[in-house]
């Protein structure tokens, strides 16, 4: 089990810390919530069917509802080492804005148009109704247009 | 239009996903290590109180909630914008105050008196992002990790009455503190750094033991302060520093002090199950344990008397109150007062003439809760959130 969890770690560790960056908009936030996520893997000592499907949801449920349980305390220490603005006006506006959308819509956006999920697959993740996903979309574009007019 | 703003965030995503490229891990991949187990007599214990409780757990889960929580409008109140949301509060004297930080951005922090009565909110302090604030031993107490000292506040006027030397070799992610028995204890969120205890008196700083992977506490006890760990339960630090566990198991989430002993939280990784126990202290020692599963998190804790209630979520992920009383020495806990609520509570739940108090950061409602019928009524709301 220590062996496929270290190959897990290895291979997925970057893609969920960046999906997890997405999210949260704190890589260090990210980089603790992942480990968290591994954590509860580890746990389960073996006991897990799809190991990276259950870090997977693991993770994204702890993006969804990290700032409501006291870790934002912990937000502190994303003033460490965050990622640099792009330079690009266009990213980085976007970036901005898109840190203004309430957490649930963002994660949807997150899963949707970075993670390449469908609607059906966001809502198996976060135990979603489908068309709540496909709203929490609608309405987290419609928070992106706003806050993006001048 | 549409599609242009999906491309856009396409790109947008991608290239700050391209940004996390070789980023540290804060800690090392778990390290291998058998899994954890209760012992056998506690576990034994476990099995015979987990089919006495499926009732209690059905009970709770069934219980109508027909009266919505209380939606009286708060008291619009303001604090200078840089000081970002509510983010705790600490009851002393008779008083109420509130503690904000700017947890992002470029703003800084404060402590304001609240007025349980009238819902005010008067600033009274400025203090660095990231600070601590406790009370006790009659004074109230604030860390400053900018300035790296502990200082002595004048309740009345916020001005500092005493601060320590500079704390050297601090943890970069700041401290939780607790005030009690002559004592000043700091407790670190990083996972690395030892606990730090002062003589209230002198402010002379004692570097104590470790505690892994700190998760909450510091509570003081007579003259011990306890702190929760994610992965050792429940560990008991003395005057001294020293860092000894009490045998109480589990990935501690919260603990509050109550009428002659603890309440402890416990809660899996992913907030999806958790556990509220009883735990009886005889001479600073757990004497036994009584013990309610629960479906969702905790995730803040108060107590008044013998009651004490838990913020956290239900299995449906909404925000909910749930009261208990004190149980007899041995008996399972049992929730009797369940009310769902839409805030969240950013600190412990502190307690002030028979009432809870909480504050939350993201709408900055500071919010009272009954301990017994779980019923909140939104008293003041922060105009002034993050800047």
């Amino acid at each position: 089990m220590t062996d496929d969890f270290d190959e897990l770690y290895r291979r997925e560790h970057l893609g969920f810390t960046r999906l997890a960056y997405l999210m949260v908009g704190s890589a260090a936030v990210a980089e603790e919530l992942v480990h968290d996520a591994f954590a509860a893997l580890f746990a389960e000592a073996g006991e897990v069917r799809n190991p990276g499907g259950f870090v997977r949801t693991a993770l994204v449920r702890r993006c969804l509802t990290w700032r409501s349980r006291r870790t934002m305390e912990r937000e502190r220490l994303a003033l460490v080492g965050e990622p640099p603005p792009t330079g690009e006006p266009e990213v980085d506006e976007t970036w901005d804005a898109l840190r203004k959308v309430p957490a649930d819509r963002r994660a949807v956006l997150v899963l949707r148009y970075y993670a390449d999920l469908s609607h059906d697959e966001i809502a198996e993740l976060l135990d979603i109704p489908v068309a709540t996903s496909r709203s929490r979309a609608h309405r987290g574009l419609a928070d992106l247009r706003k806050e993006l007019e001048p | 239009v549409t599609v242009d703003l999906e491309d856009r965030l396409r790109r947008t995503l991608a290239a700050k996903a391209a940004q996390v490229t070789d980023v540290a891990p804060l800690v090392a991949a778990p390290a291998p290590a058998p899994r954890r187990r209760w012992p056998l007599t506690l576990a034994a214990a476990a099995t015979v109180l987990v089919a006495a409780l499926a009732a209690v757990l059905v009970a709770d889960r069934d219980a109508p909630d027909d009266r919505p929580a209380s939606t009286v409008p708060p008291v619009p109140a303001t604090v200078p914008a840089s000081w970002g949301g509510p983010v705790g509060m600490v009851a002393g004297d008779g008083r109420l105050f509130v503690h904000f930080d700017a947890h992002t951005g470029a703003g800084e922090g404060g402590l304001a008196t609240f007025d349980p009565a009238s819902g005010e909110v008067t600033p009274l302090a400025e203090l660095d992002r990231g600070s601590a604030v406790a009370y006790g031993d009659g004074a109230l107490w604030a860390f400053s990790p900018a300035a790296r000292q502990v200082a002595r506040l004048d309740p009345e006027t916020g001005t500092e009455v005493r601060t320590s030397a500079a704390l050297e070799g601090l943890g970069a992610g700041g401290y939780r503190m607790a005030v009690g028995a002559q004592t000043i204890w700091m407790v670190p969120y990083d996972w690395s750094s030892p606990v730090r205890v002062l003589d209230v008196e002198t402010l002379v700083e004692t570097v104590g033991g470790h505690v892994d992977r700190p998760s909450t506490g510091p509570v003081v006890v007579d003259d011990v302060a306890y702190v929760g760990s994610e992965v050792d339960g429940l560990q008991r630090v003395d005057a001294a520093g020293e860092v000894q566990p009490t045998g109480v198991p589990g990935r501690i989430t919260d603990v509050a002090a109550g009428d002659g002993g603890l309440w402890v939280t416990t809660g899996d990784a992913t907030w999806l199950a958790s556990e509220v126990s009883w735990v009886p202290l005889d001479g600073g020692e757990p004497v036994g344990q009584g013990t309610l599963a629960l479906e969702g998190g905790v995730t803040a804790i108060g107590v008044v008397d013998d009651r004490v209630c838990l913020h956290g979520e239900n299995a449906l992920d909404n925000p909910t109150i749930r009261c208990a009383s004190q149980p007899a020495p041995g008996d399972p806990v049992t929730v009797d007062a369940s009310r769902e609520d839409g805030g969240w509570a950013w600190g412990d739940l502190v307690e002030l003439d028979g009432q809870l108090w909480g504050a939350d950061a993201d709408d900055g409602v500071i919010r009272r809760i009954d301990p017994e019928t779980a019923r909140t009524t939104r008293v003041a709301e922060v105009q002034a959130l993050d800047p």
